[in-house]
């Protein structure tokens, strides 16, 4: 039985609940703009929403959605239905970020948000070995030991994510960003993950602790270098790809797998908010603070500078077993 | 340089000067020795020794109630008084230096005590925002289940505020909770809570006295921001032996003092104890049949004194506290098949506490010498065990355990000096070491399993770190109380600390300087400022006392907290019985620790540096305090006005914008009431009211997306603690039913916390409804709940003194 539950009970005797307050919480109307962008992506996609208490709908803007660069006018964005999501319009645009810009967004409506890409982060070099475990395939690990070198003389904010790869012939495809796989990294105190389910890492009040967005900061190796040592299941986060299959069936050249290494170096306010979307998981005493940086409206408006290391998996990885004939 | 150099050598050579001719206008003399009660040998703290005549001035005696003055050779008068006893007055020669050992006798008449100035608390002392706490009425004040407590008593004086309702937090002049050092004869108690907080560690038959300090620090206190509890134990009864009995609704007390051997060597004894047996019926109707649990709590004190002769004196005291609870959940489903049953055992054991041992040696070195020495060990220990075993017959067994474990272990050694070298100083001064060791959580899993008489899985393994983490504390500290004629009087002081911990080495230099002018016709001014420093935080994320809270070093990263602390304050004594009061005071501080937002803070706290941030924190208000100490009627009413926010400039906490703090209460009165009917009856009351609290509430929801690229709604906070608390009140009454009987005093003490039944929050929390369409918009509703642990509450204790 849930201590917590048996002190609460201990102390109930001669309790009362009641109500001081009630708020409503329908709130104006408001817009709500949202953007975590990349210097690295392809496009980049700012969604817009509005609503008020938990009614939100997509929000068309009735003007333009800009984006400057330094002060000048980078980009205009368009509506792409592709990248809509639930709650959110999606506006898609082009430009090229480096590090120490000042990208603006601003919305016709009235709503705008600044932000200063910060620095990228330097991977040294990764060093990788693979354990296999033939009676478990599943359980074959791939580790990654991966040397960063900090930026000097600031305080720095990190995300730490691996893709899977896929590779038809030696050409690489399909790198979408949400093919992030799982990490092992209990040997890595700076990204220490507890999964849920495993009742040896429950916290003493039956909650778990993650970090499942991998985030950290360089107050452990301020201005040197660190070793970041994880690992992936290389046979589940190639599961299901059947270019891979296919290349194999037929006889061509043969696909291959692999994984991307995406270090980013994030602002300290997107650190806070990656940290606050994670943290809204688990009961708190108080509600978390989420940072907001649209003026005019709500939202957040981020741009991350990351560093990608590819790692084409060696093809005895990859079981002749895996195909499942 | 050299300019400089030559200032410097020239004030020293003044003040050298200064301190040799004021002993050498005419020949003085030290009268010095121990102030004791006639009828139990106690030494009498504070206890005011007078002289000369018209024009008196006078000292007070130390925590050991010794005392030395300088006087002029002659015929010469002093007067001895000490709050509830009759003073004396010895008239004689003195020619040469004097040892003068004075007992006083208790007084069946109240009488105001006649001090002037050299108290180390009060109106009349230099020291400004200090306070005796009088026992007496500590013990005769309505409190939650009729357990006097001390620390609730701190919190109807100005400047401090409870926690949670109904606990034993202290929040002086907007300091947090961790900000406060309670010592117990002179050693810091980590942790003062028993049950969650509803309860201090404090016995009140075993204390002697409390001084309580909140803006002014003498220099011979260092470790804490905000305030000073010193609370001084019994020695013991030299001539008798006497005890104290008490039933309470929740706990019994025993305090049984006496002689070893008479005028040499005494014993002072005391223990409480929950009576968890009362509520057991109630805890097995809310648990399954099968499920037991049970939580108790104890205190223990012992101290032994010995008197080797005039010159020396030896004191041992033990304290040893303890909570426990335990949850018995057991399952048995029966007869199976061919006779194997099915049983299943989970027991939980979770229990906190302190332990103190202490010796200390008191040497007279002459009449204007006095030494203390103490060597202390202080240990706060917290552990959690759970064990399940679960079977099934004798083919299936698993056992499975975890521990859980933190605390912190303090062994330390101190020297004190008060010297005397003439009538207008008395210097104090010391050095002390404190070797820390921090051991925030260590914990481990065993679990085993056996099927079919083959052992399955057998394993160990240690979750967290575990690492200890050292820390070396030194301070030495000087004061002088120095005293310029008959109304000036000023206390200057230094207090440096050295602290190396994690590789690194921190150093504080804290001035502290208090001064009184006496303006005549019993009114006065005093000013003040102090600087602190501390060393160690309590990280907490809840209101109520968790055993869980975890006291953590400073590291390399996380730096020691400074303080910085003015007042300043104007009094009125000339209305015989009466005393008022009015201070203001400012406070800043930096590098306070709070938890960043969203940062996970229940159970593992590991690397929990890397969840804090450092910021500042300011504090300001004005208090008055008005006493009515002589007559039938006493007590007083409290009345503080003040405010306190905070920053976190890296924008882990509130994105680094002001916010107030959690226990910012505007407005704070107490009204306490003592009256005497006769030697029979007497009776107490308490009305408290405070302005609320804050606390963090969201005021609508906002679209958010998360890394992946998913969407997701969540709650908005436009900032930290935006909600304002409604108002508590409450009225507490008690009646003291006293009966001499052939073998000592009974008393009936019958009392009612929060009178009329007010609903003043204990938890409070947020709580979203999510409403039907209101039109085409969905419209959710927050509830602002609370919850109520402490309302009407009767209660009834029997005490029997001998």
């Amino acid at each position: 039985m849930n201590i917590l539950s048996s002190a609460v009970i201990l102390t109930a005797l001669g309790s009362c609940e009641n109500t001081i307050d009630t708020i409503k919480v329908s709130g104006e109307d408001e817009i709500m703009m949202n953007a975590l962008m990349d210097v690295n992506d392809d496009v980049h996609i700012v969604y817009l929403s509005h609503g008020q208490g938990d009614d939100f709908r997509p929000y068309a803007t009735k003007g333009e959605l800009q984006c400057y660069v330094n002060g000048q006018l980078a980009a205009t964005a368009k509506a792409k239905s592709y990248y809509d999501l639930y709650f959110c319009k999606a506006y898609v645009f082009n430009a090229g970020f480096k590090a120490g810009d000042k990208v603006k967004l601003t919305l016709e409506e009235g709503l705008s948000a600044e932000v200063t890409v910060p620095q990228s982060p330097q991977i040294l070099d990764i060093d990788t070995s693979y354990f296999e475990n033939p009676s478990n395939i599943h359980s074959s690990v791939f580790f990654l030991r991966t040397r960063l070198q900090d930026v000097p003389h600031e305080e720095n904010y990190y995300s730490f994510n691996v893709n899977a790869e896929v590779y038809k012939g030696w050409n690489l495809r399909d790198t979408t960003h949400d093919r992030r796989v799982t990490l092992f990294t209990d040997n890595e105190p700076l990204l220490k993950e507890y999964s849920s389910g495993n009742d040896d890492n429950k916290t003493f009040f039956d909650d778990y602790v993650k970090n499942k967005y991998h985030l950290f900061t360089d107050k452990s190796f301020a201005d040197n270098s660190y070793v970041l040592n994880v690992g992936i299941y290389p046979y589940d986060c190639l599961w299901g790809y059947y270019y891979i299959k296919e290349n194999y069936m037929h006889g061509y050249d043969k696909g291959g797998a692999g994984v991307s290494v995406i270090v980013s170096s994030i602002s300290p306010e997107t650190y806070r908010y990656i940290k606050a979307i994670e943290s809204s998981d688990f009961w708190h005493f108080e509600p978390v603070i989420f940072p907001q940086n649209v003026s005019g409206g709500l939202g957040f408006v981020s741009v991350a500078n990351s560093t990608v290391w590819k790692i084409r998996f060696p093809d005895r990885m990859i079981p002749k077993d895996f195909y499942g004939y | 340089m050299r300019l400089k150099a030559l200032h410097s050598a020239i004030l020293i050579n003044i003040f050298m000067f200064s301190l040799v001719a004021a002993g050498q206008n005419s020949r003085k003399f030290t009268v010095s020795g121990y102030v004791t009660d006639i009828e139990s040998g106690e030494s009498l703290i504070g206890a005011g020794v007078l002289s000369g005549g018209e024009a008196k001035t006078g000292v007070s005696t130390n925590e050991f109630g010794w005392y030395n003055v300088s006087l002029r050779e002659g015929r010469t008068t002093i007067e001895y008084h000490y709050v509830g006893y009759e003073p004396k007055t010895i008239a004689f020669d003195l020619n040469k230096d004097t040892v003068i050992n004075v007992t006083l006798s208790p007084s069946t008449t109240l009488s105001e005590a006649v001090v002037v100035a050299r108290n180390n608390a009060g109106i009349r002392s230099t020291n400004m925002s200090a306070l005796d706490v009088p026992i007496s009425q500590v013990i005769k004040s309505p409190t939650l289940f009729g357990e006097s407590d001390i620390i609730k008593f701190l919190q109807m004086l100005p400047g401090v505020q409870g926690g949670m309702e109904g606990t034993t937090g202290i929040h002086v002049r907007g300091g947090s909770q961790d900000e406060n050092l309670v010592m117990l004869d002179g050693i810091p108690i980590y942790n003062i809570d028993h049950v969650l907080g509803i309860f201090s560690v404090f016995t009140p038959e075993a204390v002697k006295k409390v001084t309580f300090y909140k803006g002014a620090f003498p220099a011979r206190y260092g470790g804490r921001i905000s305030s000073i509890v010193d609370v001084r134990t019994n020695d013991g009864n030299l001539k008798e032996t006497h005890g104290v009995v008490s039933v309470g609704m929740l706990t019994s007390r025993v305090h049984v003092e006496g002689p070893l051997k008479q005028d040499k060597t005494s014993f002072s004894l005391s223990f409480r104890g929950m009576h968890t047996l009362f509520y057991q019926p109630f805890i097995k109707l809310a648990m399954k049949d099968e499920a037991k649990a049970n939580f108790y709590f104890y205190d223990a004190n012992a101290k032994f004194s010995h008197k080797f002769d005039d010159r020396n004196r030896l004191y041992l005291g033990v304290y040893n506290g303890w909570d426990k609870l335990t949850v018995d959940d057991l399952y048995d489903e029966g007869s199976g098949s061919e006779g194997t049953f099915s049983k299943s055992a989970d027991k939980y054991r979770i229990g906190w506490g302190n332990t103190i041992a202490a010796m200390r040696l008191n040497h007279i070195f002459s009449s204007t010498l006095f030494s203390n020495t103490t060597v202390a060990f202080n240990n706060y220990r917290m552990s959690i065990e759970n064990k399940y075993n679960n079977s099934y017959g004798t083919q299936y067994i698993n056992d499975y355990s975890y521990k859980y474990k933190s605390g912190i272990t303090d062994g330390s050694a101190r020297m004190d000096f008060e010297w005397t070298p003439n009538s207008s100083n008395s210097v104090r001064f010391g050095v002390e070491y404190t070797f820390h060791t921090f051991k925030p959580e260590t914990s481990s899993f065993t679990n085993k399993a056996v099927e079919g008489g083959t052992v399955q899985t057998d394993s160990t393994y240690n979750e967290l770190d575990g690492r200890k983490l050292r820390g070396h504390e030194a301070s030495v500290f000087i004061e002088d109380d120095i005293f310029i004629g008959e109304r000036l009087s000023f206390n200057p002081g230094l207090h440096y600390t050295a602290f190396y911990t994690d590789g690194k080495f921190y150093n504080s230099l804290q001035p502290r300087l208090s001064a009184r002018m006496d303006l005549g016709k019993g009114y006065a001014v005093k000013a003040a400022y102090s600087r602190m420093a501390q060393y160690v935080h309590l990280l907490t994320s809840s209101d109520i006392s968790l055993p869980t809270d975890l006291w953590v070093p400073i590291t390399k990263n996380i730096k020691p907290v400074i303080g910085d602390h003015y007042s300043i304050g104007a009094y009125y004594s000339g209305l015989k019985g009466w005393e008022f009061s009015l201070e203001g005071y400012y406070k800043k501080t930096k590098n306070i620790v709070e938890y960043q937002d969203g940062a996970t803070v229940m159970g593992t706290s590991a690397n929990w540096y890397d969840k804090v941030s450092m910021g500042e924190g300011r504090s300001y208000g004005a208090e008055i305090f008005v006493q009515k100490t002589l007559g039938k009627t006493t007590g007083f009413v409290s009345y503080t006005l003040s405010k306190s926010d905070r920053i976190f400039r890296d924008g882990m906490v509130n994105n680094g914008r002001w916010y107030p703090y959690k226990y910012d209460r505007r407005h704070n009165l107490v009204v306490s009431v003592f009256h005497k009917f006769s030697d029979r009856v007497d009776v107490a009351g308490n009305f408290v009211f405070t302005t609320g609290g804050t606390t963090t509430v969201p005021t609508r929801q906002i679209v958010a997306i998360a890394p992946d690229g998913t969407s997701t709604y969540d709650d908005y906070v436009p900032y930290k603690n935006n909600y304002r608390l409604p108002c508590s009140h409450r009225l507490n009454l008690g009646v003291n039913l006293h009966k001499q009987k052939r073998h000592g005093e009974r008393i009936w003490n019958f009392s009612i916390y929060n009178v009329y039944n007010a609903m003043n929050p204990n938890l409070v929390y947020s709580d979203t409804d999510y409403n039907a369409e209101d039109g085409n918009v969905t419209t959710n509703t927050i509830r602002i709940k609370k919850i109520t642990l402490l309302p009407f509450m009767p209660s009834i204790s029997y005490t029997f003194k001998f």
